[in-house]
Order: C-alpha cells, then sequence, then structure tokens
C-alpha cells in the first residue's frame, strides 16, 4: 500500500506543481507591490524629490531646513533639493520630478513671530503611490506646526504688549516662545512613529513577514487540492481496508504523510527560491518547517476525514484559512488593518503560527 | 444453521431516520441471496451492516468468515493502473498477482487483459471487473455487492453473473441488492425489503410483480 502511495504522490506532484505556481506567482505580485509600503534606504523609488526655493538672505530658514533634513523621519524618505528660482519650483512639479515644492518667501523667518508674517506656499500633485501620501501629510503637518507655532509667538507678544510690557520687552518674549518652539520641533525626531530604517531591520521585518505568511497561506490552501488525494474515510476504502486487515488509523498516517511529503516540496521549492533573492534566509528552515508541515497535514488529513466531501473541504480551508488568515495580519500587514484588528489578533492561534513560521524561515 | 455463514436477526437499522425495523436472514454456504426493495429501501444499509461498517440500532448480525463488499462506487486510485490498484490491498507480487487472475475463477473477469491500464482510462465495465477482482484477492467468504450490473454493457453483465456462479458453484455466499431480473434468477433466495421489514419471496415468484 506505501508504494502505492508513493507512486500516487509522484503522479499528483505535478499537478500540485502548477496549483503553486498560480498561487506563488500571485502571492509574488502582492508581496512586490507591499513593498511600496516600506521605506527603503537608498532607493530611488522610496525617496522622493522635494523642490524647495529659500532666498539667498535666509540663512537661518536654510539653517532650519538643514535641521529638518537630519530627521530620522525625512532623510530616509524625501530628498529636499534646493533650487535657484519660484519657477524652478513650479516646473518641477509640474513635470513630476517632484512630488511637492515649497517656496520660502523674502522675510520669512524675520516675521514669523510677528502680526504681520508671510507664508510659505506648498505646491502638491496629485500623490499616487503611499509615499507621495506620506510626503504630503508630512509637509501639510509641519506647516500646520509652523502655523501653530507663529500663533504661540504672536499670542506671547501680544499678551506682554497688554501687560504694560514695551515693545522690546515683547518681541523678547515673542523670540523667547519661539526659540522654545524650534527647540521642542527639533527635539521631536520622532514626530511620525519611528521604523527603524536605519538598522534595516524594519524594511525586512514587513517583507519577511508577507513572505513568511504568503508561504504559510500557500501551504494551508494546498489542503484543499490535496483533499482530492485523500480517499480513507471513503465507505468503500474503509471496506477494502477492513477486509485487507488494515486499520484505518494506518491509512490515516499513511494519508497524512503523503500529504507532508507534498507539502515540503512545495516549501522546499519556495525556500530555494528565496535563498538565492534574499540573503536573509534561514538555511535551517528547510528544518525547522518539518514540525509545521507535520502539524498542517494532520490537521487536513484529519479535516478530510471528518468531512467526506473534497468540495466541503475546499469551502472549510480557503474560506476559514483565509478569514483565520486576514485576521491574524497574514495576508495585510497589522499595523495597516484597523486597531480593533490589530487588539483581536493576539486571540488568533494563527497570529503565533504565522510569527513561528516567520522566525523559521529567516535569520 | 450449522453451514450458515451469516446470521441476521431481529436486525434494525438507522441511516439518517430509520430505514430497517426488524430484519432476518440466514444464508448458508453456495447460496445467492438477493435483496429487492424500491430506493431508499435499506438494501445498501444492511450490506455496509454485514460487511460491519455501519452498528445496529439493535439485533445481532453474524459473519463466520471475511465478508468482501464491491459497492456502486469503487475504491480505485484513477491514477494508478489496474496492477497498482491490485497491489494496494495485498501483499502479492505482480507474478502472482496475474497468476490469480488467470488460473483461478478470477479469469472470468478478464483483468488481466488490461492489467496495466490505468483506471482513468477504463470504461465502466472494467472498472467494476478490476474492484471485484481487487475484492476477491482478499479471498472473502461471503461476497456483498450492490447493484453490481448497473450501467454494465450485456458482456461485461455476462462476465458478472458468470462469476458469481462460479463463486457460489466453489461454496461462496454472495448478498447481491439489485433492481435486475436476470440476475434474480441466479439467487437461491430472494427477501423483499419493504416498510423496515424483510420478507422471503415464494420460490418462482416475479421480483417486479412483488415490489407492485
Amino acid at each position: 500500500m506505501i508504494k502505492a502511495y508513493c507512486k500516487r504522490v509522484l503522479l499528483f506532484l505535478p499537478f500540485l506543481l502548477c496549483y503553486f505556481l498560480a498561487l506563488g506567482l500571485c502571492m509574488l505580485a502582492v508581496v512586490v507591490y507591499a513593498s511600496e509600503f516600506l521605506f527603503e534606504e537608498g532607493s530611488e523609488d522610496s525617496i522622493l524629490e522635494v523642490a524647495c526655493y529659500v532666498p539667498d538672505d535666509e540663512a537661518y530658514t536654510r539653517l532650519g531646513l538643514n535641521f529638518f533634513k537630519q530627521m530620522d523621519s525625512v532623510r530616509h524618505t524625501i530628498d529636499i533639493e534646493i533650487v535657484d528660482s519660484r519657477e524652478e519650483v513650479v516646473s518641477m512639479v509640474e513635470d513630476k520630478d517632484a512630488v511637492a515644492g515649497i517656496i520660502v518667501p523674502e522675510g520669512f523667518i524675520e516675521t514669523m513671530g510677528t502680526p504681520d508674517a508671510v507664508q510659505a506656499s506648498i505646491i502638491y500633485r496629485d500623490a499616487n503611490t503611499f509615499d507621495e501620501y506620506m510626503v504630503n501629510d508630512l509637509i501639510y503637518a509641519i506647516s500646520d506646526f509652523f502655523g501653530t507655532s507663529q500663533c504661540a509667538i504672536i499670542t506671547a507678544g501680544e499678551y506682554a504688549r497688554q501687560m504694560g510690557i514695551d515693545d522690546a520687552g515683547a518681541n523678547s518674549i515673542g523670540y523667547t516662545v519661539q526659540d522654545k518652539c524650534f527647540e521642542f520641533f527639533l527635539a521631536r525626531k520622532t514626530l511620525f512613529r519611528k521604523i527603524d530604517a536605519e538598522d534595516l531591520v524594519a524594511k525586512y521585518e514587513v517583507r519577511e513577514q508577507m513572505i513568511g505568511s504568503y508561504s504559510l497561506y500557500i501551504l494551508m490552501m494546498s489542503i484543499f487540492i490535496i483533499s482530492f488525494f485523500f480517499r480513507g474515510n471513503n465507505e468503500v476504502f474503509r471496506a477494502r481496508a477492513k477486509l485487507s486487515g488494515i486499520k484505518t488509523w494506518k491509512l490515516f498516517l499513511v494519508e497524512a504523510c503523503c500529504a507532508a511529503v507534498m507539502m515540503y516540496f512545495l516549501y522546499a521549492i519556495t525556500f530555494i527560491v528565496l535563498f538565492i533573492i534574499f540573503d536573509t534566509v534561514n538555511i535551517a528552515g528547510l528544518f525547522t518547517v518539518i514540525p509545521f508541515i507535520l502539524l498542517i497535514a494532520l490537521a487536513g488529513t484529519a479535516l478530510c476525514y471528518l468531512v467526506k466531501s473534497p468540495s466541503t473541504v475546499a469551502y472549510i480551508s480557503f474560506g476559514a484559512g483565509t478569514a483565520l488568515m486576514y485576521l491574524a495580519g497574514g495576508l495585510l500587514p497589522l499595523d495597516y488593518m484597523p486597531h480593533f484588528f490589530q487588539l483581536a489578533a493576539v486571540y488568533n492561534p494563527l497570529y503565533y503560527l504565522i510569527t513561528f513560521f516567520v522566525r523559521s524561515m529567516f535569520l | 444453521m450449522a453451514d450458515s455463514i451469516v446470521v441476521i436477526e431481529n436486525v434494525s437499522l438507522k441511516y439518517k431516520k430509520t430505514v430497517l425495523t426488524d430484519v432476518n436472514i440466514t444464508a448458508e454456504k453456495g447460496e445467492v441471496i438477493g435483496l429487492l426493495g424500491l430506493n431508499g429501501s435499506g438494501k445498501s444499509t444492511l450490506l455496509t451492516a454485514i460487511a460491519g461498517l455501519r452498528k445496529t440500532a439493535s439485533g445481532t448480525i453474524k459473519v463466520n468468515g471475511k465478508a468482501g463488499f464491491v459497492t456502486q462506487e469503487n475504491a480505485l486510485i484513477d491514477e494508478l493502473t489496474a496492477i497498482d490498484n491490485l497491489k494496494m490491498w495485498t501483499p502479492m507480487s505482480r507474478q502472482e498477482i496475474i497468476k490469480e487472475l488467470t488460473e483461478t475463477e478470477l479469469s472470468i473477469l478478464k483483468v488481466a487483459d488490461y492489467i496495466d491500464l490505468k483506471v482513468k482510462r477504463m470504461s465502466g465495465g472494467m472498472k467494476k471487473r478490476l474492484a471485484l477482482a481487487s475484492v476477491l484477492l482478499s479471498k472473502p467468504d461471503v461476497l456483498l455487492m450492490d447493484e453490481p450490473l448497473a450501467s454494465l454493457d450485456i458482456p461485461a453483465k455476462n462476465d458478472i453473473i458468470n462469476f458469481i456462479d462460479s463463486f457460489r458453484s466453489k461454496g461462496g455466499t454472495v448478498f447481491v441488492a439489485s433492481h435486475n431480473e436476470e440476475l434474480f434468477r441466479h439467487c437461491t433466495r430472494i427477501y423483499l425489503l419493504k416498510d423496515g421489514v424483510s420478507k422471503l419471496l415464494p420460490a418462482g415468484a416475479s421480483p417486479s410483480e412483488a415490489l407492485g
């Protein structure tokens, strides 16, 4: 019987491989697209150009910009290019050489704390990618911050005047508030949630998470393909096994082992491809995955024994598997899901399975 | 009763709802017992109970020997050849299997003619004969056959009927559930399953008339 089953596995593998390739290609497309969500140091795609015009006499503004460019959340995302004229800012945005443009007027810093403060202009174009949206939001938030700072400075100066302090004293108070605002601004290097792009952990974490969880998903989904392989709970098969003196549990084990071998075959192919592409793939993953595959194969075989119809097995494994995988953050990173889903994920056993699976696969 | 190989006493069986309430059948060696009844009357359910695949709600079923069950479906694996399917259930080698198929009463089934053909390329009749041969390699004492002639052409039907006669002549016992008048002519006794009760038809009675 074991020989016959081995033969069946060999005959079944090409079919399984076709399924795997089809699903794998779909998943690969999603994973590649998922890189759009990431900050990638040194990648031309993720560092977006922002054009900026600053008049020659705006030394303070240039100094402020240099501080701004050094912020973690900025330097891995935006390249601020100082241009020579206002017109150049506009043309760069129009030509899509820059995602946004900033035009700083003369006297921007000097008038910042006064009622006569001049405003900087920000030119946007339509954002198409997640990164572009983020940059636009970042610029908008900083603009908002400057506006709020100006209000604080002006209010402080006005209040000082109403308290009977002369203009020089009121201006001095205004400048003190201005200094404090800048102090706060420069200290706030994590204006946005900080992802450690510097040590490259974050970008791999999300990508590895996606690749790992998609590999696991493909393995889980293979249950419904493999379900057509199972015959053990078929009444006729049981009758035949009974007549030959073969126990049902032996039939179950043989089928579960066959399923595990087929799943391991799929995994090994995935692993070799990933090993060639990524330098963080852990070679030990070829062995550490075995318990996972045995677990999935046993669960799949048990499901096929409980549910006799292969199509029902397909509905259950596809429906429940996809829903649980989604809720565990296996199809879309939890960071991009509603807060409630993020909280609920810790009660999902697949959440932990994905974590362990990813850890076993990557360094 | 000394030679009784199957004894069914006061058996009631449930399948989704109660289908059989009081079945009493005794089969001796060398008998062919026909089970007659309308669809849903419990013929297949009774055969699965005799095969030991279903528990009785009450009463007892005793089988003194090995029971081989040939159902309307088959236990064959489509991707494999006939010989691989046969080897799946027996420790015998290819040569031993071919010898069995050609030199015993199994030769009636002519399975050796397509021993290397994949099941998915076989006709319904070939599959039925292969399934029967697969069961018979385990040398059962009692053969349980559910609609053995369904969707078969005339030569295939004749092969199956000839085999049943041969099996019986060598002391084997056969239970057949069928609607086929011709097959019933080869039965030693015919039981009508109606309203959950088994009733022995008198010798010479027409099965179709008994069904009403």
